[in-house]
């Protein structure tokens, strides 16, 4: 009876569980096809050209912190350089960095130290020096040169010298859309009842692409399976879910690859908080605690536009690495604002967003191992019911297909990026193949992600090595 | 897309709904077998359900009057039938051992069970439980009670707890789910409910599972023919744009340049008859308008006229969809001012942003003597995006500037702030007093644009007010009047600045030294002299300052 009870309790929790996570997903794809659907059609409506010339553009700050990116550096701040926008700078954060980066910089753009007096509004490690061009060419470029801090501190350091009243937090190895800015700061002009206070755009990637001074000329997919696989991810992930979120007021995470956020609200808030690695998302989470507490109306939206393209890791120790990270900085950000779960005042984020994280986000993997383990052990009594095992087996298979494939749709239909039906004919069958091949990998990422949190306390980023885009011919 | 995804949506609802009653139908383990009783086996039916008095009774009725029977006389325990939620139904098939129970005066039960002695005593028992007043009525009221409240009191957790855990809880589940659909379900979806019901309540849960996957296998067919569907498609409409957008701008530049006649144009004019190509058309004289000017430019709404495709574009206008809708104002706006003027003005204060934004750009485009007057009759704020697009139609169409006092003193600050802007563009001198009074608003961003207004149309008159309002000011609108300050300052704000160098955080200490460095020599000596104060920080802020580059 004892174990009747125990097999119940279980089994019905994996059954909520799953049509939980199902109708989620469902609900958001449809939320974000919506949404998808009113952005393309005001995206084609718009006229940039009014805020291309206009004085009263606000100015925007372009973050971009750099370690161990000597390779790269100079050609990355170049294509920064190509961003057709009327009012704007771009601070490049040279963060303790072990190699040439610095040197590299200094030679390339003809720098040199100036005197500067540092407002530290938002604490930061310790700022060596401001560089600056005397080519005159260059005059909206401002180099920091700190000690070494991390990510979170480096852009820390650049809000405190940055000149607009809103930034852009970059990785300077990705690359931008020329037109990323005017198409970031349009929705902090379109809003009367309630404050823009952060926005973020969908990111691609650019594996297998072709990319020459900085800008994207060619698109392909990826050869790798690995990145192929992470193109079919990022496509569920921006546009059958963060649209969804950002139409019902519940985003909670702005890619730290691309997003502009309030300056003077960040400062408020007391800038990127250093002792995570999830320093984006907790950021977007402080900030909307932050004006919840204030009383003020706010809103964080996406841009359905394709506004950054970044090199997706191609083997599994750094994408490894990475999905640790993320992991570990969900959990983090969920700990830390635990005030917010389940907490009518912040509204939907309390109520929905910030449970979905818990639930859906941080504990997804371990249920799904819990799951595995629970199956092992019936299936070593001998009491499974084995065609109902497969059934159920094929049914989530299909469905995840389905969602996959669903995804491609959306994504050709939205920027037909892919436009040759061999790229989708790729893609399709790397989705078949995901659900096999690297979901498996991203769930046994997360659990060592857990496992790193709690148990061997780590806070480190990790390596992220790049192997750099592919070179046009 | 959006078929497909409806589908996708209503095949999720059923799947939750069918896991639904399929966890709450069994107490036993969920994935081991399935969930409800086989249907092929006749001894193990039955049939269990109940309808309400009201709607049996209106039935009765309404069988009575149809079949000419005087209704009182009929021996309902003899009816039959297969179906739960009506006893007519019951009565007009044949299946034997159908009795009905009256329950209480809100409900009937219909039962059936498995043999003739069974139905017999069951009919017995039931009949002497009805005539039994120990018969717990009062548990029966309470639990009718919960029923009208089902749905929400189900998804209590403990409540869904205790129905995994009871043995006879499905049976009660689908009582309760009749019951509630008796109640609440609209009388058109009725039937639609209780077939749904007793399907679920039929069929193994793993068919149902199967049935889903063939769903997906069809949904992935489908989406796939779709892709390869419109990666076909939209390559050829591309090159088919491309074909034809080049064509029209050749035939209508040459007709433009005079070098071919209006009777050649529409005879080069190539398939203008079809909907696509109409909207190439329009598309390509939208971009002449753009980028020809001149003497002719008169030629582009004149060919927009004669080619019939402002009927279009007035179609669109009238649409529904807010897309097309301003779509089709921009249209006219440009291509078609005549038909634009009448339609713009009642869509100025539209619900949808898209079209107002639209319809506020055309009204300014289109009536030149007056383009602000609409922001008189403004119910809705005027979005900052507005604001820079009304700008750049300023600029673009040399259009003549109102005097923006008129519009300083209106209700919306988006109004009163945009107003500021082109005031101090502009250089709108003659509005000195309404800028001063905007100093007072409660609004920051208008105090800030006062600031600013006072800073760069050099308003001296306002440097002793600026001043006085700096301590109650955010740290935003402080920077702007220690900044105005360096422009309009004179020898008796050095002591302000001075406080503010010695008192204030890092930013405001430094935009305070430049102003004081920047009024006169006599600010850079005092500067001097402070610098030579014990623990002072102001050389480094001379260096900052002077470097240009800061």
């Amino acid at each position: 009876m004892g174990v009747e009870i125990i097999r119940t309790v279980f089994e019905s929790f994996f059954l909520i569980y799953a049509i939980t996570v199902f109708g989620v997903y469902f609900t958001l794809a449809i939320v974000s096809a919506i949404e998808l659907n009113k952005n393309l059609k005001e995206t084609k409506i718009t006229n940039y050209d009014a805020l291309h010339s206009s004085p009263f553009a606000p100015t925007i700050t372009v973050l971009a912190p750099a370690y161990n990116e000597s390779v790269t550096i100079v050609e990355n701040i170049k294509a920064l350089h190509g961003l057709y926008y009327p009012s704007f700078e771009i601070v490049v954060i040279n963060d303790g960095s072990k190699d040439e980066t610095l040197e590299k910089t200094i030679e390339a753009f003809e720098l040199e130290k100036i005197p500067y007096v540092i407002d530290y509004k938002i604490p930061c490690n310790e700022i060596l020096g401001i560089y600056k061009s005397k080519n005159k060419s260059y005059s909206n470029l401002t180099v920091i040169d700190k000690v070494n801090g991390g990510k979170a501190d480096a852009l820390n350091s650049g809000i405190n010298i940055a000149k607009g009243d809103y930034f852009v937090s970059i990785d300077v190895d990705s690359i931008i859309d020329p037109h990323a800015l005017k198409k970031l700061i349009k929705p902090f002009f379109e809003e009367t009842d309630r404050k823009v206070i952060a926005a973020g755009g969908v990111i691609q990637i650019a594996n297998s692409c072709k990319i020459e001074d900085g800008q994207l000329t060619e698109i392909n997919v990826p050869d790798k399976f690995l990145p192929r696989c992470q193109v079919i991810e990022y496509s569920r992930s921006f546009l059958m879910g963060r649209l969804a979120w950002s139409r019902l007021d519940g985003l909670l995470l702005i890619s730290g690859a691309l997003g502009i956020f309030d300056k003077e609200v960040v400062i408020n808030c007391g800038g990127y908080f250093t002792k995570t690695v999830g320093e984006d998302m907790e950021l977007v989470v402080r900030m909307r605690e932050y004006m919840t507490n204030i009383g003020k109306k706010y809103k964080v939206v996406y841009i359905s536009d394709p506004l950054c393209w970044t090199e997706a890791p191609s083997s599994l120790k750094v994408l490894g690495s990475q999905r640790n990270r993320w992991t570990r900085g969900t959990i983090d950000t969920i700990l830390l604002h635990k005030n917010i779960f389940f907490n009518r005042k912040y509204g939907f984020m309390g109520m929905v967003s910030h449970p979905y994280w818990v639930f859906f986000e941080w504990l997804a993997p371990l249920v799904e191992v819990l799951g595995i383990i629970y199956f092992i052990v019936i299936a070593s009594l001998g009491q499974p019911n084995w065609t109902l095992f497969a059934v159920m087996l094929f049914f989530v298979y299909f469905f995840a297909i389905t969602f996959s494939t669903y995804a491609i749709l959306f994504d050709h239909l939205a920027y037909n990026r892919y436009n040759q039906k061999k790229m989708i004919l790729k893609l399709v069958l790397t989705s078949w193949l995901e659900p096999i091949l690297y979901h498996p990998l991203i769930v046994y990422w997360g659990l060592r992600g857990n496992y790193d949190y709690f148990i061997r306390k780590k806070k480190a980023w990790g390596n992220m090595t790049r192997t750099g885009f592919a070179k046009p011919n | 897309m959006s078929d497909f995804t409806s589908v996708k949506l209503i095949f999720t609802i059923t799947l939750v709904f069918c896991f639904t009653f399929s966890v709450f139908s069994e107490n036993k383990p969920v994935f081991d077998k399935s969930f409800f009783p086989n249907t092929s086996s006749k001894s193990s039916r039955h049939l269990n359900s109940f309808i309400s008095k009201k709607t049996f009774d209106a039935d009765v009725k309404e069988f009575n009057n149809t079949a000419g029977s005087d209704g009182a006389g009929t021996d309902f325990t003899k009816l039959s039938g297969t179906h739960t939620y009506t006893a007519l139904r019951l009565e007009r098939t044949e299946l034997p051992n159908v009795f009905l129970h009256v329950v209480d005066e809100d409900s009937i039960q219909v039962n059936q069970l498995e043999s003739e002695e069974d139905s017999t005593q069951k009919r017995e028992q039931l009949i002497a439980n009805q005539n039994n007043p120990k018969t717990d009525n009062s548990k029966e009221n309470s639990e009718l009670q919960k029923k009208k409240n089902f749905p929400r009191s189900l998804l209590t957790g403990e409540k869904l707890l205790h129905i995994f855990l009871s043995d006879a809880k499905a049976e009660k589940l689908k009582k309760e789910l009749i019951i509630y659909g008796e109640n609440h379900v609209p009388q058109n979806f009725r039937n639609f409910y209780f077939a749904l019901i007793d399907l679920f309540f039929q069929y193994p849960v793993i068919f149902v599972f199967v049935i889903f996957i063939f769903i997906f296998i069809i949904n992935i067919i489908s989406v796939i023919l779709i892709l390869n569907y419109t990666v076909r498609r939209k390559n050829h409409k591309a090159r088919y744009a491309e074909v034809y957008e080049r064509m029209y701008e050749e035939v209508l530049l040459s007709y433009i340049f005079g070098e071919i006649e209006w009777d050649k144009v529409l005879v080069r004019l190539q398939k203008i008859n079809k909907h696509r190509n109409r909207r190439i058309l329009t598309s390509v004289l939208l971009n002449f308008h753009e980028n020809l000017k001149g003497e002719v430019e008169k030629f582009i709404p004149e060919i927009f006229y004669n080619l019939g495709l402002y009927k279009d574009s007035l179609k669109l206008a009238n649409s529904f969809n807010s897309y097309k809708k301003a779509q089709g104002i921009r249209e006219l706006t440009y291509l078609y001012p005549k038909g634009a003027k009448e339609i713009v003005e009642k869509y100025v204060n539209y619900s949808d942003d898209m079209v107002r934004a639209e319809a506020q750009m055309a009204y300014i485009r289109l009536n030149q003597k007056n383009p602000f007057e609409f922001l008189s009759n403004l119910t809705k704020p005027i979005t900052r995006w507005t604001q820079l697009s009304a700008f750049y139609m300023i600029r673009l169409y040399q259009l003549p500037v109102p005097s923006f006092s008129n519009y300083l003193y209106s209700n919306h600050p988006t109004i009163k702030n945009f107003s500021l802007q082109m005031i101090t563009y502009f250089q709108q001198l003659e509005n000195i007093p309404e800028i001063l009074d905007m100093l007072n608003s409660r609004v920051e961003r208008t105090r800030y644009l006062s600031y600013k207004a006072v800073n760069d149309l050099r308003l001296y008159e306002g440097r002793v007010s600026i001043r006085k309002k700096y301590r109650k000011e955010t740290y935003k609108n402080k920077l702007e009047i220690i900044k105005a300050l360096k422009n309009i300052g004179t020898e008796e704000d050095f002591q302000f600045l001075e406080i503010i160098i010695k008192s204030e955080s890092v930013s405001l200490k430094l935009e305070a030294c430049r102003s004081m460095y920047f009024m006169n020599q006599e600010g850079r000596e005092r500067l001097v002299k402070m610098s030579k104060e014990p623990n002072s920080d102001i050389e480094q802020f001379i260096a900052h300052i002077t470097d240009n580059r800061n």
